[in-house]
């Protein structure tokens, strides 16, 4: 399973292993649909992923976006393998990856 | 990555790579074509880059060595030869054996792999071309854009929303042109919708990238290759002047045009692939749909209810709409199943030392995917034969004042609801007394038979005959011509061969447009209900008693100052039933010309679910199927065609003595019902 959730009393955590691709896109948005409703602070963890894809960064995109504009906390962990493949992208104005907002950086 | 994805590259490589045979035996012909040269190097390309993606490395990097040299081929730095062909085409067999390993069906024979590398190194003289999208020198032809000096070039690229679904991976293209140079990109990521609205699998994303590469337009476009039908795509020089550059390059104006102007549409793919069995699944729920409406139909036209009446017409209306929608799916061009008969005449000529071109005429003749599937190892057989002993070998042609070079004819066409498969080539013929002697040498007829030279010919399908002196591994064995009766008797086909002594021979199959549902026409003798193909029918005449004696008892009708002869159904299905007032003569159109069946009534017509018979009538050849009427009774779908042909020669045997061996081993097919008493007096009608 690529994809795990911890719901604690302040903040959750969704981590992120191995390949994170289109296969489990679908989990992937109904994890964060269901965190951006909790309103409540959100460690990402991909320190594991090692693979992701676009549809991945989409959603990640996407989540992040929401959850600045119902200022919602994020803080990231990035592996070398996923900084790589966002980087190659052109997704820089992740959570975690630049001083940018994914606002300001469109 | 899921079995879905992996699945749909084994098929598009598949489809790759009878492109590639296909473009290679063009280019055998045509040996500088630069179109030619570029279908097989697209080819190439895709199958790499489409292997790379899905993980088989393996048929990645075999394909990518072999698209290197094609690289240079279409840069006009090697020439194409036909050892180059051949090692070509031997390495294409080479990557099918690789995609029938990865999906468990054997295992590849690294040496040949090697072996087949090493020869095309020796061609070429290169073991390590660099890679196809990096140019190793300047191209010597103005190739488009390719220069020594690195120049700036917009990118714009949209992928279509289903991409990522198909399997494509972005990134391994955005990767692949930063191999090409420096690469900077601009993400496009304002379609993103708010996560609430997004379909997770979709692609939003578009990127602009600014690549400053040495490789030309060509080069750039290649990587989209494989994409290019399912995204928007612009690639522009950063320049004017580099603009005038490209498009003073001869080679380079036809590329250019594609590229600049070409955006490609973001519209959605215009195809998508089902499984055969899904389309199966269809056709059969279709056929059970339109016999459950003649139930209703039936029903409806026994109460006196207009509402339920109309909607029962309306139903009848959408069915048949959705009957001919179905059908129409399933229904397939025979060109991509010619094609690959070009690959086996190539090789053969090789194997066998002759000169032969394949001429292909028809091929956009759709037909129906069960019966094509069908239809290879017949038409393979029949090549073969004509292959091995039909065509001379060119020193024989030519002592008989005919071209070195043999040609064998494919050609395909509609008649009515059947299609038309000819196989015919230029070669020594059949001898008539050679097969009458071999015959009866093998026992298969006795020295007192007379059969005509149709008769003598349809021989060459019996088991166990061959004329041919000698087996060879291509055919001789006596089981080929065999195989090909059965494969079309099998699809409720027919098979016919003419020839001339030193001029060739042709066979033509004559084969059913589908097995599934055809339109009908309902007709009624007695208590007995029978479907005749309506397209094969033409009109209805009536005919009454006092017609009958006018003709003398003669089974003949005159249509508009025609005489068209005609078969009462009762009589040759030897039916007891009292002699109606009045008939009418269905005229059906047949290869002999135009006949009537007469019958006691035409009800009209009938969305006909043809239904096979079982391997009881599987020797009644002038019934193609059954179908169920919608009183649940069983009425026959006659076959036209065969009914007036079995008429024909029974007429034609009259008188004669046929061999009783011929009789009991296969002739049968040619024989009447058994009961029928279609003698003395239908033979009349032949001799109009």
């Amino acid at each position: 399973m690529p994809i795990s959730i911890q719901r604690e009393e302040t903040r959750w955590q969704i981590r992120l292993e191995a390949q994170v691709t289109i296969a489990s896109a679908t989990e992937l948005k109904a994890f964060l649909m269901e965190w951006l409703a909790s309103g409540k602070d959100l460690d990402l963890d991909l320190a594991a992923a090692e693979e992701i894809d676009i549809t991945t960064m989409q959603l990640l995109w996407a989540a992040a976006r929401d959850a600045e504009r119902k200022s919602a906390g994020v803080a990231c962990q990035w592996s070398d393998a996923a900084i790589d493949a966002v980087r190659s992208a052109g997704f820089d104005g992740m959570p975690g990856l630049a001083n940018t907002s994914v606002l300001t950086g469109l | 990555m899921s079995d879905q994805f992996k699945q749909g590259f084994h098929e598009e490589a598949r489809e790759l790579i009878s492109e590639l045979e296909s473009a290679l035996l063009e280019l055998d012909e045509k040996r500088d074509d630069p179109d030619i040269l570029a279908r097989a190097f697209r080819a190439l390309h895709t199958i790499k880059g489409s292997g790379a993606m899905f993980g088989f490395d393996d048929i990645a990097g075999f394909a990518h060595k072999l698209e290197s040299v094609f690289d240079r081929l279409r840069k006009g730095q090697l020439t194409a030869t036909a050892e180059l062909i051949n090692l070509t085409l031997g390495a294409s067999d080479q990557i099918k054996a690789m995609l029938d390993a990865a999906a468990g069906r054997g295992v590849v024979d690294e040496d040949r792999s090697k072996s087949l590398l090493d020869d095309l190194f020796r061609l070429t003289g290169s073991p390590e071309s660099p890679p196809a999208t990096v140019p190793s020198q300047p191209a010597p032809h103005g190739y488009a854009g390719e220069s020594s000096a690195a120049v700036e070039w917009l990118i714009h690229f949209r992928p279509g929303p289903g991409l990522l679904l198909n399997g494509t991976n972005p990134l391994l293209l955005l990767r692949e042109l930063r191999e090409l140079g420096e690469l900077e990109i601009r993400l496009d990521a304002t379609a993103i919708p708010p996560l609430g609205e997004m379909d997770a699998e979709r692609c939003y994303v578009a990127w602009d990238m600014v690549l400053r590469t040495a490789a030309g337009r060509e080069a750039i476009g290649d990587v989209f290759i494989f994409v290019e039908d399912d995204c928007e795509l612009r690639v522009e020089p950063a320049s004017a002047e580099i603009a005038g550059v490209t498009a003073s390059s001869t080679a380079g104006r036809k590329r250019a045009a594609g590229a600049i102007a070409g955006v490609r549409g973001s519209a959605p793919p215009s195809n998508i692939r089902v499984s055969a069995e899904k389309l199966d699944q269809l056709v059969n729920l279709v056929g059970e749909l339109v016999t459950v409406q003649a139930r209703l139909s039936e029903l409806s036209a026994r109460r006196d209810d207009a509402d339920i009446l109309s909607v029962s017409e309306e139903i009848d209306r959408l069915t048949s709409e959705l009957r001919e929608t179905s059908m129409s799916i399933r229904m397939l061009p025979l060109r991509n199943t010619f094609d690959r008969f070009r690959r086996l005449v190539h090789d053969l000529s090789i194997e066998l030392h002759k000169q032969c071109d394949l001429v292909v005429e028809g091929g956009d003749t759709e037909l129906d995917k069960t019966v094509i599937d069908q239809l290879n190892d017949p038409l393979v057989h029949l090549i073969r034969n004509s292959m091995d002993h039909g065509i001379e070998t060119p020193e024989a042609r030519q002592a008989a004042g005919k071209k070195a070079a043999a040609t064998i004819r494919l050609s395909a066409l509609h008649s009515g609801a059947q299609v038309l498969i000819q196989v015919s080539d230029d070669g020594r013929g059949l001898d008539a007394q050679a097969v009458r002697a071999r015959a009866l040498a093998q026992g298969m007829i006795d020295a007192p038979a007379e059969l005509s030279e149709s008769e003598l010919f349809s021989l060459i399908l019996m088991p166990g005959f061959s004329t041919a002196r000698e087996v060879t591994d291509v055919s001789g064995r006596g089981v080929g011509m065999d195989i090909v009766r059965r494969s079309v008797d099998a699809l409720r086909g027919s098979i016919e061969i003419a020839s001339k002594p030193g001029a060739g021979m042709t066979v033509t199959l004559r084969l059913p447009l589908t097995l599934a549902i055809i339109d009908g026409l309902l007709v009624r003798v007695g208590h007995t209900h029978f479907i005749l193909p309506l397209a094969n029918s033409l009109e209805c005449v009536e005919l009454t008693r006092q017609d009958v004696e006018q003709a003398s008892g003669n089974h003949l009708a005159s249509v508009r100052g025609e005489t068209i002869p005609y078969i009462r159904l009762s009589e040759f299905f030897a039916m007891k039933r009292p002699q109606p007032e009045r008939e009418q003569i269905m005229i059906v159109e047949t290869e002999d010309g135009h006949y009537g069946l007469a019958v006691d009534e035409v009800l009209g017509n009938h969305q006909t679910v043809i239904k096979n018979l079982g391997r009881l009538y599987r020797d009644v050849p002038t019934v193609s199927g059954a179908t169920i009427l919608g009183n649940g009774t069983v009425a026959l779908i006659l076959d036209p065609h065969r009914l007036v042909q079995n008429a024909v020669q029974a007429g034609s045997r009259e008188g004669r003595s046929h061999g009783r061996r011929a009789r009991e081993r296969g002739l049968r097919n040619q024989e009447p019902l058994p009961g029928n008493t279609f003698t003395r007096k239908e033979t009349r009608i032949h001799a109009t």
